[in-house]
């Protein structure tokens, strides 16, 4: 009887761990998760500075004499820079990012949390084509004539003390293979957004010169959401065209976009203000990026 | 490799956005370069809605806003993706330069803007369909784009007063579009019900874009950059024809005109800029025509074999001062120091202001004859108006 006792405790004991287990593993919404005190997972704090010389993306081809070329898009010297007021001087602010592994209905994946964006500066210097295959100064600009498409700036990116979300969730449990990207950025988001066409003037390096303009903007991002399914897909259609490739798929993408204070060239003024209420791309578009 | 692969997605999904605007064609020459090229292609549907688009004056306190706006695809839209080299393809007015290309067989995008408003007061909608390649075999041509790096060429003069051919290092965007003879797209403007019209198509040698057997239109040249005054769009050479078939409010129509043979001189231009005061807020406007561009215009009936057409060539010239004449008054058709407010108030819209209008408009060697006259026919005559609109005139449009 004792013997017996012990048994059906020992069993009730171990369903009770055993239930508990199970909820431990079912779905835990992301806000859910990242109010446990205790829970495990990993912090970052993000303070850098740096440039990336050059990325580019380069096809080969033929030309009209049926010779072998190599076309590149090259993005010159792009640069990061988490807190673009204080870097150096010792009061660095740091993006704090904080990573875990969630599952979320029929989806698991990794759940990233970005808070603490108070002046992320990031710049493309130059957009070009063919332009050169070294890095440092931008091209054209140390007696290297060639044509840029010019530069493009996101400066002073400020959460206003609200939180991105990004998540990539595997599918598996959905019975649908690939990915799920869902960025949810602040409440607010602000940049300043600066594209500079360079001039000819070549006297001087990595400095703005006087026949360099620039069209500029305070962009403003109320509520953006992005959520979109990426998968890799094959097939034909009706006309025996392949139609597979990296598929991505639109679940939602939404939003409100202010672009004010808007500027070009030397004049003092402004040109107005934009707003874009309601912006919303409809479930079920997609892109498919094919190779030839 | 990996790598490459990113920056394949990276570069699709920065041009993702752009889909709507890839409007682009080649002729056969250009297209069999392309042919054996790596590159991206992309496929996609989509339909993209916004509530609403305001543009506010800052200092003026006006409005003008577009409501419910629809980008959508009727279906799939299909868009090939090249860097390309314009002495590698031998285009001879793109050696030098170097750019990215976009390959359109089908464009099947349409575009509406529900209600366009000022101040609240509504002046009705707008928008495009059935837009199409008219690509169906591959006989077909497809729509271009070529985006070049690098904007227009600044005219330069070295110590002699001799243009310096070519300006190297300049950034910005130089485009040029090439139309296939097939394309064709049906505009419309719609105010209570009520609809203006119209099917526009590049075809020179018959009645319908879909049978077309000669035409399409180019465009080269199109440039974007910024200078110190602001946005600068330079006006490109265009060859080929411009139809307006259908031409009609409701099921009344309005004839046809054909617009053609265009001659269109380098140099021309519109900036698009800011006031040069600080706490201002408005659109400023220059525009530069150069002197003796022109094209040929029709206008005709098609409900018969024998009804009449007008013919005449319209020309844009400078007008030069008895005195000292400026190289805009000699050079340029041109209206300047121009600037658009949106003025809030209930008898107040946009407030267009003319800073100055200069020029002289022509209307050379007008002809009037049956459709299938052949052979020389009389000219009725030529008409010529030399203008000058001087500052604060203006042009005010509201909503009502």
């Amino acid at each position: 009887m004792m013997k017996n006792t012990k048994s059906i405790f020992i069993l009730a004991m171990s369903l009770l761990v055993a239930t508990n287990s199970a909820s431990a593993m079912q779905s835990i919404d992301e806000d859910t998760l990242r109010d446990l005190t205790g829970q495990s997972g990993v912090d970052i704090d993000i303070n850098f500075k740096g440039t990336v010389g050059r990325i580019y993306f380069s096809t080969k081809g033929k030309d009209i004499s049926n010779n072998d070329v190599t076309n590149t898009l090259n993005f010159r010297n792009f640069s990061i820079d988490t807190d673009g007021t204080n870097h150096g001087a010792n009061s660095d602010r740091a993006i704090k990012v904080k990573l875990d592994l969630v599952e979320k209905g029929l989806k698991s994946g990794l759940a990233a949390v970005i808070t603490n964006i108070n002046d992320l500066d990031l710049k493309f210097e130059q957009f070009n084509v063919n332009g050169d295959s070294g890095s440092g100064a931008i091209a054209g600009e140390a007696g290297s004539p060639m044509h840029s498409y010019g530069g493009l700036s996101l400066l002073n990116i400020n959460d206003h003390n609200g939180e991105t979300n990004v998540n990539f969730f595997a599918r598996g449990k959905s019975g649908k293979e690939g990915m799920q990207m869902e960025i949810q950025l602040p409440k607010l988001l602000t940049l300043n957004l600066k594209y500079t066409d360079y001039g000819s003037d070549n006297t001087n390096n990595n400095t703005t010169k006087d026949d360099d303009f620039s069209f500029s903007g305070d962009l403003a991002l109320n509520n953006f959401t992005v959520e979109n399914s990426i998968d890799l897909i094959t097939g034909k259609n009706a006309k025996g065209e392949d139609v597979g490739g990296l598929h991505i798929g639109v679940i939602t993408q939404t939003g409100d976009i202010t672009l004010s204070n808007m500027k070009a060239g030397s004049q003092a003024g402004t040109m107005g203000r934009m707003v874009i209420n309601g912006y919303r791309m409809t479930p079920e578009s997609y892109l498919t990026i094919q190779g030839k | 490799m990996a790598v490459r692969a990113y920056l394949a997605l990276f570069f699709s999904l920065v041009i993702y956005p752009l889909g709507g605007h890839t409007l682009e064609s080649l002729d056969d020459a250009r297209m069999s370069n392309v042919v054996a090229q790596e590159g991206v292609v992309l496929r996609a549907e989509y339909e993209v809605a916004i509530d609403n688009i305001q543009l506010f004056d800052e200092d003026d306190f006006g409005t003008i806003s577009m409501t419910d706006v629809n980008i959508a695809t009727r279906a799939q839209q299909i868009i090939d993706i090249d860097i390309v080299s314009g002495a590698a393809l031998g285009i001879a007015h793109r050696t030098g330069r170097n750019g990215v290309r976009f390959t359109n067989k089908e464009l099947p995008i349409d575009f509406s803007v529900d209600i366009v408003r000022i101040n609240g007061k509504s002046l009705g909608g707008f928008g495009m369909t059935n837009l199409t390649t008219g690509y169906k075999t591959v006989a077909d041509k497809p729509l271009i784009v070529d985006i070049w790096a690098g904007g227009y060429k600044a005219k330069v003069l070295d110590s002699g007063g001799q243009e310096i051919p070519y300006v190297a290092n300049e950034s910005g965007f130089t485009v040029d579009i090439s139309v296939p003879m097939k394309s064709s797209y049906d505009l419309y403007y719609e105010e209570d019900g009520t609809r203006l019209g119209m099917t526009v198509d590049y075809c020179s040698s018959g009645a319908s874009a879909a049978t077309c057997t000669v035409g399409g239109l180019e465009v080269k040249g199109l440039t974007f950059d910024v200078t110190a005054k602001g946005l600068r769009l330079g006006i490109p050479e265009i060859t080929g024809q411009v139809n307006i078939r259908n031409f009609k409010i409701a099921n009344s129509v309005i004839n046809d005109i054909t617009l053609k043979n265009f001659n269109i001189k380098p140099g021309g231009y519109v900036n698009i800029g800011a006031p040069d005061a600080a706490n201002k807020s408005s659109i400023e406007f220059d525009a530069y025509v150069a002197s003796g561009t022109g094209f040929d215009f029709e206008f005709y009936d098609t409900s018969g074999s024998d009804v009449q057409q007008m013919n005449a060539t319209i020309g844009f010239n400078g007008l030069a001062s008895k005195t000292a004449p400026s190289n805009a008054e000699k050079d340029f058709f041109y209206i300047k120091d121009s600037s658009i407010n949106m003025r809030d108030g209930a008898d107040e819209g946009v407030f267009i202001a003319l800073g100055g209008i200069r020029g002289s408009i022509s209307a050379s060697d007008i002809i009037l004859k049956p459709k299938t006259a052949t052979g020389t026919v009389p000219t009725l005559g030529s008409i010529k108006m030399n203008l000058q609109v001087m500052p604060n005139s203006y042009l005010e449009v509201m909503g009502h």
